[in-house]
Formats: structure tokens, sequence, C-alpha cells
């Protein structure tokens, strides 16, 4: 009755995969996008006007031209941004407009439509310095790479959100992987980072790039942004919204939802007449270093 | 009133008189199998006149009322030998009865000298048995038989796709289907993210699916049930099967422990495809662990005529990580004691523990991490009896009383040494059922099933209540207004239910019938879901203050006609309207887990699901098979979702169609075939993009949910089977000591089965996501399967 077990030969292949195919995607009705990041540096501050676009649409969005786009403070002063191209870029160049503690409001109208949006300018540390250290490839990308720290030390006795950007020679990182936002330097509202030095991850990116590196002699800055909560719950929704994503993950991702807008629109529920976008003013700190071979104000952590 | 009609009517009141004065006795009994023992579901037992006829309950026991006299009665099962008996009736007498398997040689449908009729003769409509047997046959991925693989290709039935925990009937989410193991609910019927099920088709028995017209027996889910019934343990010698796969190995081991009066079963998997598959897995698999194993016994003790015990349990677990822990798995038993009291009543009295839970960790407590445990259990106890009260009217009335403890999130999170106590409240609830039903059966063909439930609901303290207000906006929780304590045993909020049951059937002519059936159907557990498909991590929500129960109402209507000398073609048509209500939907941001106040960010709505099924099946001869067509539509409506518009739901699949065909050459090789075909599943996508500080924001402006579909589905399937030779030539000596040949049985045979899924190596999507490579959105389609996956499985009994 009982008998060995007879062997056996066979081969499992459990495979997924991923590749690129043509989903037939219904048109949206395009809206005006409103793209306005206002900040204290004595620069060209810019709104940006434009229409969205198809999801699949190859071109850039069109510029939107507005009656009249102007920001008010609420000691009353009046900021008229200008396109001169009329391209949908309005500016404002005469003076630095944004201080720390005001609160700002967004008007543009248009066709007889007004759409609005509010936010305040809150301030933000000063960073004492940069660290770095060189990173060998392997740690998340291709090559080796500098990874700089910014040392700083979060603003007491109140909740501060911040918004964190690299640039490297004068451009900014906007891959989404390096969307930085930080509750006082730490991870979130309950994570007790108040009047301390600024954490890892937040204050050092490790893997610049997959594909690029900081280098020796590269020009690299650190910008800390002052944002309201909301405009850091809007940068939370925007890296969830990138995030959903394939892989095993695919199984567990939530269907994708909007990113919500601070911009108020006309009391229409004409889809079509109702703005996307986000308006924001920031205190803006930063620092800026190049990168040389030094064995001291290496990274404050072991990698 | 045509004139054959009349006629029926006068000599219908010529024998009312009669029938009443006629005296009558009952035979009653069980129905085994002769080579194992096992008790027969659903055997039929009839005179031979063809005037009287019923068939076994679920325990293999019958009674049947006969006038009293000289009679033939028949005990009739597919695949056995029809026995047949002449009785002279003077008073109550007991029958039990062993039917042998039909010799291979000869044809089954001979044999017996029945025709099949059950398709249109029986009241029940909506229903899908199926057995063991016949489940082997379909090819299935690594040529592992698979109870709910071979049901979701039955009419009516779909899912989303590979990687989707559980499946969809009618229209009905997956924790809508009441799936029964020995009558213990099973809460997760998947095993490897739905690859296989969790059922071991070595200890199955019998698999019955319900979709409409369901029995008042029966409540506490909406859709469907799924009621798997165990076999007992063969009581007559030792045997055991099982097999060698790529995938997993089994094996089960039966045996009598009393001859004829107690046996056991003991039936396990378990995986090794981490360690087989390894070299071959994607890249997002490579560091990864899966593996799962399960346990299924069984002993059942006849104590008498009377009385019989039965106790069994599974036991099973997935363990699934890639540089983190991740398991889940489901736990039951069941104890059963079936008493006859007289020739017409029968009790069965069930006590059952169900358990499913999940551990989701990374790290310890030493270098930090989190763990995240969630559980659902309950206990119940139903006795339900079955009353022959003649053989017009058979009674099912009874109960059942079900606690439920949920523990949606026990949470650490480690740091530093300090460990951080995120954990949810207990939730209790308490359900109790009672329901009356009675099969009326009519001489002109016309049967009747009608019957209802009572239901009634508690949500139990010791829990919280929490009161919400309205919502800032239509996208945002609920605004917390205040959180009552209650103490143990209090009842928090109460709802009653009353769910009337019906079924009809009418002869149309000798070989096709008309049924029709309404029944109505409370749920009190909800499970939470808002991922692509439902998934081992998903949590049950109660019924609460706030969380109605879920009601559905399911109308359909069915033409059912059997074909050929022998009735041997089988065919339905079937179509249905379900309207479902108090279904959950989600708000945008919705935090279900380890989240107390989940509540408030759930929406409510309403469901509606109809369609047509066409079904066309052979079970006898050389080829045998089916073929299924549904045609459906599955949409739900929730206030502030789509704008308040009706959505397809993330499982609505208009066009399902499956063709399951195996040819048998002879006794030794046979091939089977399955082709499957699905319209592919509904995602949310968004329509338009825009740019914040050059990063990609894409959009939805009309907020419109799942509004493009993933592409079709399709997949055949493949397998060749070599059955091992039963019986050998052996040399014996015959009376006179000369050496001559003999057939005996082979104490171990062995089949091997060669299989191929996803023969043309289709990537069916899963889902489809989106992504801006160079700036530029593409949509990645992500295939759980991707490739033709061949296999070689040994199985063997002795």
């Amino acid at each position: 009755m009982k008998k060995i077990f007879l062997g056996i030969v066979a081969i499992a292949v459990l495979t997924s995969c991923e590749d690129a195919i043509s989903v037939e995607v219904e048109a949206g009705e395009t809206q005006l996008s409103i793209d306005g990041f206002l900040n204290n540096k004595n620069e060209k501050q810019l709104i940006q006007l434009k229409q969205t676009k198809q999801f699949f649409e190859q071109s850039s969005q069109v510029g939107f031209i507005a009656d009249s786009v102007y920001v008010l403070d609420n000691l009353n002063n009046k900021y008229l941004f200008e396109s001169p191209l009329s391209d949908g870029d309005y500016t404002w160049n005469d003076s630095v407009m944004i201080f720390p503690g005001r609160t700002y409001s967004l008007t543009i109208k248009s066709e007889g439509l007004t759409y609005t949006a509010t936010s305040v300018a809150n301030d933000v540390p000063v960073i004492d310095s940069l660290n770095w250290e060189y990173v060998p490839a392997g740690l998340g990308q291709k090559n080796g790479s500098y990874a700089v720290e910014l040392v700083a030390r979060d603003l007491p006795g109140q909740l501060n959100y911040y918004w964190i950007r690299f640039l490297k020679e004068g451009e900014y990182d906007t891959r989404i992987e390096g969307l930085n936002f930080s509750v006082d330097g730490s991870f979130s509202e309950t994570s007790q980072g108040d009047g301390q030095l600024f954490i890892p991850p937040i204050s050092t990116l490790v893997a610049y790039d997959v594909n690029d590196s900081v280098g020796l002699g590269d020009n690299v800055t650190y910008e800390i942004w002052g944002v309201t909560p909301e405009t850091y719950s809007f940068w939370q929704e925007v890296s969830n919204q990138a995030i959903q994503g394939g892989g095993i993950g695919a199984l567990f991702a939530t269907p994708t939802a909007n990113v919500n807008s601070n911009i108020i629109s006309p009391n229409t529920v004409d889809v079509k007449n109702k703005a996307v976008g986000w308006f924001s003013t920031s205190v803006v700190k930063s620092a800026t270093d190049v990168i040389v071979d030094r064995d001291y104000e290496k990274l404050s952590f072991e990698i | 009133m045509s004139k054959i009609n009349k006629k029926n009517w006068l000599l219908f009141l010529f024998l009312l008189p009669l029938a009443i004065f006629a005296q009558n006795f009952t035979v009653s009994g069980t129905v085994k199998d002769a080579s194992n023992g096992e008790t027969m579901i659903s055997a039929m037992i009839y005179t031979a006149d063809g005037n009287y006829g019923t068939a076994t309950n679920m325990y293999g026991y019958y009674s049947i009322e006969l006038p009293k006299g000289a009679h033939t009665i028949e005990f009739n099962y597919s695949g056995y030998q029809t026995f047949s008996k002449e009785i002279d009736l003077q008073e109550n007498i007991k029958m039990n009865v062993e039917l042998e398997v039909a010799s291979e040689q000869i044809d089954v449908v001979v044999v017996s000298g029945k025709k099949n009729t059950d398709n249109f003769k029986k009241v029940e409509m909506s229903t899908v048995e199926l057995d063991v047997k016949s489940i082997e046959k379909i090819p299935a991925l690594l040529g592992e038989a698979d109870v709910v693989k071979a049901v979701q290709l039955m009419p009516g039935v779909s899912t989303v796709g590979e990687g989707a925990t559980g499946f969809n009937v009618r229209g009905g989410g997956v924790d809508q289907n009441l799936i029964l193991l020995d009558e213990a609910p099973v809460f997760n019927s998947s095993h490897l993210f739905g690859f296989f099920s969790v059922f071991n088709p070595d200890a199955v028995k019998n698999v019955k699916l319900i979709k409409g017209g369901i029995p008042s027996q029966y409540g506490g889910r909406l859709s469907s049930v799924l009621d798997i019934r165990m076999k007992e343990g063969n009581s007559k010698k030792v045997a055991g099967q099982g097999g060698i796969g790529a995938l997993f190995s089994r094996l089960a081991i039966e045996a009598p422990i009393i001859k004829d009066k107690a046996s056991f079963i003991v039936a396990g998997r378990r995986s090794y495809a981490d360690v087989l598959a390894k070299p071959f897995l994607s890249k997002d698999f490579s560091d990864a662990q899966f593996y799962f194993y399960d346990l299924t016994a069984k002993v059942n003790y006849n104590v008498n005529d009377k009385n019989n015990f039965y106790l069994s349990g599974y036991f099973g677990r997935d363990v699934f990580s890639r540089g983190f822990g991740f398991n889940w798995g489901n736990q039951t038993a069941t104890a059963r004691w079936n008493h006859i009291f007289n020739d017409k009543l029968f009790l069965n009295t069930t006590a059952y523990f169900s358990n499913y839970d999940f551990m989701l960790g990374v790290g310890d407590q030493e270098s930090g991490g989190f763990q995240w445990k969630g559980q659902i259990r309950n206990y119940s106890i139903k006795p339900s009896f079955s009353y022959y009260l003649n053989n017009n009217n058979t009674l099912q009335f009874g109960g059942q009383s079900i606690l439920y403890d949920f523990k949606p999130g026990e949470s650490e999170f480690y740091s530093e040494g300090r460990t951080f106590d995120f954990s949810q409240e207990s939730r209790y609830g308490l359900e109790n059922a009672v329901y009356l039903g009675n099969e009326q059966k009519f001489k002109n063909g016309v049967v009747l099933k009608y019957g209802a439930r009572f239901s009634s609901y508690h949500y139990l303290g010791p829990s919280k209540e929490y009161i919400y207000g309205d919502r800032p906006n239509a996208n945002s929780s609920k605004e917390l207004i205040e959180v009552k304590d209650y103490n143990n045993g209090e009842f928090i909020t109460n709802y009653y239910n009353a769910e009337p049951r019906f079924s009809a059937k009418f002869d149309v002519d000798s070989v096709s019938s008309l049924k029709i059936s309404y029944n109505r159907m409370s749920q009190y557990i909800h499970l939470m879901s808002n991922t692509a498909a439902a998934t081992p991590l998903d949590v049950y929500s109660p019924t609460t203050n706030n969380v109605k129960p879920q009601l559905a109402d399911q109308f359909a209507l069915g033409y059912f006609r059997n074909f050929g000398e022998k009735l041997g073609w089988e065919t339905s048509v079937e179509g249905y309207y379900k309207a479902l209500q108090n279904q959950i939907g989600y708000i945008p941001t919705a935090e279900l887990t380890l989240n107390d106040y989940y509540e408030g960010d759930l929406y409510s709505g309403t469901g509606r699901a109809y369609g047509s099924e066409f079904f066309l099946r052979r079970n006898e001869g050389k080829l045998t098979g089916w073929i299924s067509l549904t045609i459906s539509k599955t949409e739900i409506l929730v206030d502030s979702i789509n704008n308040g518009e009706y959505y397809n739901t993330r499982f609505d699949k208009p066009v399902v169609g499956n063709v399951v065909l195996n040819y048998e050459f002879n006794d030794r090789f046979e091939m089977s075939a399955n082709l499957v075909y699905n319209t592919g599943a509904p995602f949310t996508t968004s329509t338009t993009n825009y740019a914040i500080q050059n990063i990609n924001v894409s959009h939805n402006p009309e907020g419109v949910r799942n509004n493009a579909r993933v592409p079709d589905y399709h997949r055949l399937d493949l397998s060749f089977t070599i059955h091992g030779r039963e019986e050998k030539i052996k040399k014996v000596k015959d009376d006179n000591g000369v050496k001559v040949d003999k057939k005996v049985k082979r104490l171990w045979t062995g089949d091997w089965v060669f299989s191929a899924y996803n023969v043309y190596a289709r990537r069916n999507a899963f889902t489809v996501y989106f992504n801006n490579e160079d700036g530029e959105p593409q949509a990645i389609r992500y295939s759980i399967v991707g490739y033709i996956v061949p296999s070689v499985t040994y199985n063997f009994k002795f």
C-alpha cells in the first residue's frame, strides 16, 4: 500500500510582464490651468495660464489669455501681472512683492468669469551649510554620485510646512521622485521635528537621478520654500497620483484621484469653466556650493 | 382550458378523495457509495412507474411517502449502477442503500436506464452542481484541478483577472458570495492572489453554486452560495490519493476507524514554487518568497441509525514576502450532529468557528519597522430541520445565530527601541435568523418552493458608536460629532430584515420547463476594497449605525430544455435582474486601514445588475463539456461619484464566454481544452493633463469612474491525461491447480496530466497604468501571466 512516490520532472514559470499598449481614452474637457508659485526672490515672478491638454496629446499646453491678472496683498498693495508676449506667461518684474506673514490673493478675469485664490507667505529657516559625500554606484543609481545634505534647523514653536528643492547647475530637479516636502524638517505633523535639525531623507538627496549624477565641480543649490498646509497637501496629492504604478503593486493600487486645486472657479456647473492648478506664495532661503573633493563635512549619517 | 387539461382536472377531482383516504407509508434511509461508504448528495429515489420521486439531502438522507402496496423502487446516481428493489409496503420501512460504480465498459446511461432530466425537472434554477470528477477534467493552471476556477467557467460568474482574489456572481462583489466549506464560511477563497483556491480537490465531495432562487436556509450574503461539502473519509478500507505537481504536491489519506461506522480523511497541500520558479521569475519577483499550505481533515462517527457526528476543519496559510513579511490564511472548524427523529423529521445541527487573518510587517522592534494584523472571526450555531410532510411537501426550517468579532487592525510601529500602538478598536456583531421553506409539488408538473428568512443584526458592545455630521464638501470625510462608549453585550444599533424567497417550475412539455424565482437577501458584513481588485489585505467592516445592511432583490426567469435521444444535451437560457441597496463607495482620499474613523470616508449607493446567460452542457458520452455565454451589465450609483450617475463596477464584464471540452479517446487517454473570453475590465483613467512647476499632473475633469477598459481577456488552455491501468493480469491457480490469467485491481494507479495554460501566450492585462517616460504619457499593461505556462503533474490513487 505504501509505495515510494515516483519522481517527477516539471517546470514552473510564473511570469508577470509589462509592456506599452495603446488604450482608447475618451476626450476630456479642456480647462484653464494656473501655475503660480511666487517667492520673495528679487527676480521676475511668473504665473502661467494655460489650457489643459488631452492625455495623450504630444504637443505642449497652449497659453491662455485672460483679461486681467493681479495679486493683492493684505496691505492692499496691488501687483498687476502682464503677458508681454501674449503667451499666457504673466509676469511681475518691478520689485520684491512677497514678504513673510502677508496674505496674497490672486484674481484672474476672463470673458466675464473671475477666478481667485489666496495664499500666505510663510517664513523658513536659514540653511547653515551643505554637506556632501561620494556614494558609489548601486545605491539607487547607475553611476556613482555625490549625496548632498542641507543643514538647517526647523523654526521652533509652530508647525512649519516646507517644500525643498534641489538645483544642479541652476536647473531645478523636476522629477516626480525629486518632490520633497516636509513638516518641521521631518515626515509629518506627529513626527516631533519642532526646532530640530532637518532629518534624512528630507535633508539629503542620496540618489539624485538613476541616469544622471552629481559630480566634482558641479554647482549645487538647496532651496527651502515656506508653504501653507494646503500647498503641502497639494504636493502630497501630486506625489500620490504619480506613484500609482506597475509591478505587483498594481494589485494594491487605488483608483487614480484628481489633485485638488485652490483656485476658486466661477459658480458654474460647466466643467469647461472650472480651473485647475495651484497658487502659492513662499519665502525662500537657499544655500549654494560647488562640489569639491574634501574629507570634512561629510554626511551627518551613515549611508 | 384545453380538452386535455379538462381531463386532468376531472381526474384530479376524482382522485382527490382517494388520495385523502389512501393509506401511505414512508420509506427512508441513506444512500452511500459502496466503494468507500461516502454518503451521496442528490441521489435520485423514484418508483419505477415514475409517479413518486425524491432526492437525498446534503447528508445522503431521504424520505419518501408511498401508498400501501407493491412498488419497484429505484436508486440512481450519475456514474453508478441503478439499484432496484421490489417492496410490498405494509408499514414504514428503513432502506439504507449502497450504489456500485458503473463499470467503465458499459454506457452509463444504459445501465441506469434513466434519462437525464434534472435540468428541467428540478425547481432549482440558476444553480450549478459539480462533482470533483468533472472539475478534474478541466485543464487548469499548472495542471491543478481547482474548485473555484471551475466555478468561474460557469455562466454568470466572472473575475477581474489573474491576481484578483475571489470571484463575482451576477454583478456581485467578492464578499457577496457565501462560500461554505462544510457549512463554515470561508472569508478568502484564494491562495496566491487568486491563482488557486483554498479548497483541496482531494478532500472535496460536492460543489454547488446557487446564483438565484436561493432557498431560505441560506442567508447572510447577497449574490450567491458556493456550498462545498467535504468527503467523509473511506469507511471501508484505507485509501489515499495525491499528486506531485510543478507548483505543489498533495496527499490525502482516508480510512475507517471502525468499519462502516467511523472514518476519517486528512488531506494536505504544500507549494514549493518559490524554490522551483526562482530562476524564471521576472524582476518583480526575483527576491520574493511565496508559498502556501493547507490541511483539511474530517472524522465522522455513525453512532446508530438515528445519530451521526461529523467533525471537520481547514487550516491554510499563504506566505508572501519581498523584503517584508506578508501572510494570510483561513481556519475553519465545523461540528455537526445529524439526528433522525422519525421517518419524516431530520435534524442537522452545525456549530462552527471560522477565522481569517493577515499580517503585514517590515523590520522588527530593535531595528525599527511596523506590523499590522487584521482579523475577522465568527462563531455560529445553526439547527436545520427537514420535515418530509408527504410526497408533495418537504419543509425546511431552522435558525442560525452568528457572533462576529472584527479586529481590523492591530498595529505597532517600532522606532528607536520604542513601540507605538496604532491599533484600531475591535468591533462585534450578532446576527440571528429563523427560516421556513416548503417545496410543494403539484400533479401537473408544477413545483413551487417558497419560504422566508427573518434576520436580525445587532451592532454590539464593547465598542464605540461614531456619530457623524455632514461632509464639508462632497469629496471629503464626514465630520465627527460624537463618540459614545458601549459596554460588553450592549446593543448599539439593531436591524431587522424579512427575506422572502420564491421559486416555481412549470413544465412546458416532456423535455422542457419554465422557471421563475425571486429572492431577497441581506448581508451584514462589508468588505472594504478600494483597489483594482480585492486583495488579501482588505478589511471587513461590520454593519454599524453608519454602515447599513446590504440588501439585494433578484428576479430570474429561465427556460430549460434537454435534447438528444437520452436527453444528454442540457440547455438553459436565463435572464436576471438584481437591485442592490446600501453598497459601499469611497471618497477619493479614503483611509480604510488603521483608521477608527473610516466610516466617515464611506459613501452609500445602490447597484443594479442584469443580464442573460446561455448554457449548453453534455455530461455523458465520449465528448463532454459545456459552452456558456453571459451578456450582462453591472453598475453602481453613488451620489458624489461620477456626477451622481450610474457607472460600471470594476467587475462589469459585458460579454463572458467559456468553452470547456473533454474528449475521452478510451479509458486511458483523454484530452481537454478550455477557451475563455471576456470583455476587458473597466478602470478609471485621467483624460487630460497639465503641468505645475514642470511636474505633470493628470486630470479627470468630468470625474467619471471606470471610464476605460483594459484590452479584452482571452485564453486557451489544453491538457492531456494518461490514466494508469487500474487492473493487471495476474497468474493464479484455478480449481484444478492450473495457472491461468486473471484480472485483478492494482493497488496503485497513477495518472499523468500534461497541461498548458495560456497556450498562445496572450498578455492579458490585469490593469493598465500610465507613466510619463521622457515626458510622453504611455499606457503600460501589467500582465500577471504573460507567457504560456506548461506543466506536468502526476496524480495517484491507492
